[in-house]
């Protein structure tokens, strides 16, 4: 019994255990069957994979342009080197096809590719003594030139290995770099490979369009990697990335970048932002911003922001513009009344409001000459007592000041307009308390070049495939607003062209040789972080806000320089009127803008009115006022004659010898020259005897004495070379001869 | 029939008679009249009222009036009527330096003469005298002056003729306004250009030019010489481009000469 229900126990036990194994081995397949995943693999793709081979048809990234058609981004062929260790590799050939002498192979390769020669000993002997079948060298082995490939190559150094690809480049450096960003390489979604990506600026924004989609190739082999017969071989060709156009003007950006950084290296400012626009059609054709960087190389990247476009900040009198733009459209403004400039408060609960010379302001002037002065107090009476802060808060919404300018940038930020108490509203009228960005501000200005429809800035023109044959996107301007009539904006430019000319203007350093123009400048104060404003030389941000030729504006630019390192702060505009100076006539002259204005403030002659007869103080008066050099003979109350005469044209620089009908005197004739003299002597009619060239130095009538027709004069005349010759006798010798030497080689 | 009214010739006598007497009372009225004013004209005519009593010379700079007046061959005791416009404006056209005369009779016994001058493009010092050169390009030998006037630049070291010729031309065409800016002008020829010249202007400066281009470079002047501030002392060249180079200095400073353009 016991045996039999041992035996039976046994059997038992025995045909339990493989039933459970079969039925669990049975239950594996059919889960296996069924879903078709072992671990979480989907098997069907495992298999796919093992059995398919792909090679990826790389996408080839889309360029960036320039308005003009010049590159700012385009890709370049480059190579990456690698080393093969493994002496398996040449066993099969007839020569060495890897790495065998390490040392010559270091010391050759160093120089080449600016890699210490012992590190890459490190690298190959460590490689070696791990087995690798192949090393790479890090950044100094990849992105190599085709230059440098065939260098290596010409060493014949055994084992070195070159794999092409491609690189993004930038070929002006750092060059709107804001803008135009640049690229990076990351991992793949699956991991499998680098690929490159826009990290920034305008390659992230348009990066879809930009970057294409990649291609492949897909063929089924077997396990030993020879092609299956009658296997489905897929190819799907690359789509390539598209371009960009940018409304950039390569040359006017270089103008800026340049001269900023030559203000950059001379005066050290903390930032800068300055953006030229086509003011017609809110195209930005030039943005720029330091501290900048070069996407090439992307070292010491100290500032992640477009400032132009993403940091507000307390613009300064720049922003008196849009007052006085709203007071004139609103009808209040009185150009020719006057206030008392210096100090000025609400009411006595009120704190004052001063103008910049330390509130001493420039006594009793007009409201034309607060736009000139940029004085504080004027715009804050303009603002209190004739527009009402209601109503200029109006404006800044009709100029969209308060709002982004949607311009085609990523990462704009708008201000804070802080308007809540009086002394709020009337710093916003003169530009401190609130903040804008430059872009801001450009935006709302167009208004003024346009007859009053302010235009939106952007930046991309145009976006079309590879081949320029499909355009995908293309930009047209557009109006956004239309904040003042036509008239103001005319009068607002008469207004803001006497800034620039008049003697009392803020903005005379701003003067452009060959164009009129109009502007306003800016001298903000900036923020302490320890509370209050900076009060140290120089911290301020300086700006400047100006378009050229004044009567049909094709060029606006904004300019601001923060903290430059300079000896006064009123000197800080140095910085600003460089910039804005040379970039604006360089520009316009590349753009061939017919200038319509002088250099020279073209001198002309002007035609002497009637003189006789007339009151003497008068004449003189009227006269020297044109700029004449006048000399008045005797004290009568009338001319009587005169040389030049009366209605003849005469440049301003000539001297203009007046008879009065009293008893003529001799004047003091130091540095007349001979003609002047024998001018004098027809008019007086006397005698003259006179010696030496040039201007005069010795009179014998001493000036004062009177001279009648029978007086005589004798005068001693030299030149001025003559006299610096006697001073300094040496240097001066040394100077004809040096002369004579260069005139020898022409 | 109606009876004839008859009036007797007796009758009629008296008021004939009376009539012709009226007559000739007129007739011996007009002729006496007429008489009378002949008479009056003769007087006149014969009377210093009738001769020129003024001659005024007008427009004149460097022609002396009693000149023109000489020229003209009008004198006091000439009658006003018997003036001959015609000639006496070819009489004073023969003078070198004039170019254009008017004769005009004002009032009933002055006549006005208004000359138009040519102008006077320099003067050239021949041993201690100068002569005025014309726009004309005439150097006038028989005018020779102690002392120029102040209507052109004197002419220094010209010994050929062939540049002053040419720069005379230049100075005539040059707008007038520019020439008064110029005193003296000296020929300085150089080895590497015989036509280098030096100017001292009215405005204060030394200035090298140049004969060849000198219309051209001298439009510009006054605009290329107002970039040089009257602190700065020194010689503006204007012969090639346009610099500055201050005296003792070798620095030389660029100007502006963009009117060309």
């Amino acid at each position: 019994m016991t045996n039999l229900n041992y035996k039976n126990v046994m059997s038992f036990l025995i045909i339990s255990i493989f039933s459970l194994i079969f039925l669990f081995l049975i239950g594996r397949f059919a889960y296996i069957q069924i879903t078709g995943e072992v671990q979480s693999v989907d098997l069907l793709d495992y298999a796919e994979k093992f059995r398919n081979t792909s090679s990826v048809l790389e996408a080839e990234r889309g360029e960036i342009y320039d308005q003009t058609g010049m590159v700012l981004a385009g890709n370049k062929t480059v190579y990456n080197m690698y080393a093969v260790l493994s002496e398996e590799y040449s066993q099969n050939s007839s020569v060495d096809l890897h790495v065998k002498d390490i040392q010559k192979t270091a010391s050759s390769l160093a120089p080449i590719i600016g890699m210490e020669e012992q590190q890459i000993i490190d690298i190959l002997e460590e490689g070696k003594e791990e087995g690798s079948f192949q090393v790479e060298f890090g950044r100094f082995g990849n992105g190599l030139s085709k230059e440098q490939k065939e260098e290596i190559e010409e060493l014949d150094l055994t084992g070195i290995y070159f794999e092409q690809d491609t690189e993004r480049y930038y070929p002006n450096g750092a060059f709107a770099s804001h803008v135009i960003g640049f690229t990076e390489d990351r991992l793949n979604e699956d991991k499998t490979k680098y690929e490159t990506v826009g990290a920034y600026g305008i390659e992230q924004m348009y990066d879809e369009h930009l970057g294409g989609k990649d291609g492949f190739i897909r063929s089924q082999r077997d396990k030993y990697g020879f092609k299956l017969l009658n296997a489905d071989e897929h190819v799907q060709s690359p789509e390539h990335g598209h371009d960009v156009f940018l409304t950039i003007d390569q040359k006017i950006q270089t103008f800026l970048e340049d001269t900023m950084t030559t203000v950059q290296e001379e005066y050290n400012p903390k930032r800068m932002v300055a953006i030229v626009m086509n003011p017609k059609t809110g195209e930005v054709l030039a943005m720029s911003n330091r501290p900048s960087f070069d996407p090439n190389t992307r070292d010491e990247i100290e500032n992640w922001y477009n400032d132009a476009i993403s940091t507000p900040f307390e613009p300064g009198s720049t922003m008196k513009i849009f007052t006085l733009s709203a007071a004139i459209e609103e009808g209040v403004y009185n150009g020719d009344a006057t206030f008392e400039s210096g100090r000025w408060r609400i009411n006595e609960n009120r704190s004052y409001i001063s103008d910049h010379n330390n509130g001493e302001g420039w006594g009793e002037i007009t409201y034309n000459q607060a736009v000139q002065h940029s004085s504080n107090v004027g715009f804050a009476k303009i603002l209190w007592e004739q527009l009402k802060p209601e109503k200029y808060l109006e404006y800044i919404s009709a100029f969209q000041l308060d709002q982004p300018t949607e311009i085609d940038l990523e990462g704009e930020r708008v201000g804070q307009i802080t308007y809540t108490y009086p002394r709020d509203q009337i710093n916003t009228a003169i530009g401190q308390g609130s903040t804008f960005t430059p872009i801001q501000i450009m935006k709302g200005a167009t208004a003024l070049a346009n007859g009053g429809k302010m235009m939106k800035p952007y930046i991309t023109s145009r976006i079309s495939d590879i081949n320029g044959n499909k355009t995908l996107y293309k930009a047209e301007p557009e109006v956004v607003g239309e904040p003042i009539s036509e008239d103001t904006a005319n009068q607002v430019k008469d207004i803001l062209e006497t800034v620039i000319t008049s003697e009392d203007g803020t903005g005379g350093p701003f003067k452009l040789d060959n164009f009129t123009s109009f502007g306003k400048t800016g001298t903000a104060q900036i923020p302490d972080p320890s509370g209050g404003y900076k009060t140290g030389v120089g911290e301020y941000v300086y700006s400047f806000i100006g378009m050229a030729p004044k009567d049909d504006p094709k060029l606006m630019m904004y300019v601001a320089v923060e903290e430059p390192e300079v000896e006064y702060s009123y000197y800080g505009s140095q910085t600003t009127s460089y910039i804005y100076k040379t970039v604006m006539e360089n520009s316009l002259h590349y753009l061939e803008i017919e200038p319509d204005q002088s250099n020279e403030d073209t001198i002309e002659p002007i035609k002497l009115n009637q003189l006789y007869d007339r009151n003497t103080d008068t004449v003189v008066n009227e006269l020297e006022e044109q700029g004449f050099n006048v000399t008045v003979l005797g004290n009568g109350d009338q001319i009587v004659d005169s040389l030049p005469k009366e209605n003849e044209s005469v440049y301003p620089n000539k001297r203009i010898i007046l008879e009065t009908n009293g008893e003529l005197t001799m004047p003091d004739l130091t540095n007349w020259t001979l003609r002047d003299v024998f001018s004098l002597v027809e008019l007086v009619d006397m005698e003259l005897d006179f010696m030496g060239e040039g201007f005069v130095t010795k009179q014998n009538i001493s000036a004062g004495s009177s001279i009648s027709d029978e007086s005589k004069l004798v005068v001693e005349l030299s030149s001025k070379s003559d006299s610096n010759e006697e001073d300094d006798e040496e240097s001066e010798n040394e100077e004809i001869e040096e002369g004579e030497e260069v005139e020898g080689e022409q | 029939m109606a009876e004839k009214k008859v009036v007797s010739i007796e009758d009629r006598i008296p008021q004939l008679k009376q009539l012709r007497k009226k007559k000739a009372n007129r007739r011996f009225i007009t002729y006496l009249t007429l008489i009378l004013l002949l008479i009056l004209v003769i007087v006149y005519l014969q009377s210093p009222l009738s001769h020129i009593y003024s001659v005024n010379v007008e427009n004149n700079r460097v022609v002396d009036t009693e000149e023109i007046i000489e020229l003209s061959e009008l004198s006091r005791d000439q009658s006003f009527w018997s003036i001959d416009q015609e000639a006496v404006v070819e009489k004073i056209e023969n003078h070198q330096e004039i170019s254009d005369v008017t004769v005009n009779r004002s009032w009933y016994n002055q006549v006005t003469i208004s000359v138009e001058e040519y102008s006077r493009v320099g003067y050239v010092k021949s041993s201690n005298l100068f002569k005025p050169i014309l726009e004309n390009g005439k150097v006038l030998d028989d005018t020779e002056l102690k002392v120029p006037k102040g209507d052109a630049p004197v002419l220094y070291g010209f010994s050929e003729q062939e540049p002053l010729t040419r720069l005379t031309q230049q100075l005539a065409e040059l707008d007038s306004a520019v020439v008064q800016l110029i005193s003296e002008i000296y020929w300085e020829p150089e080895d590497t250009n015989k036509d280098q010249i030096r100017m001292f202007t009215t405005d204060g400066h030394e200035v090298i030019a140049s004969i060849h281009n000198f219309k051209d470079k001298m439009k510009l002047y006054p605009s290329i010489a107002q970039q040089v501030t009257s602190d700065m002392e020194g010689i503006l060249y204007i012969d090639v481009g346009a610099y500055f180079q201050p005296y003792n200095s070798n620095d030389e400073v660029e100007l502006e000469a963009s009117e060309e353009e």
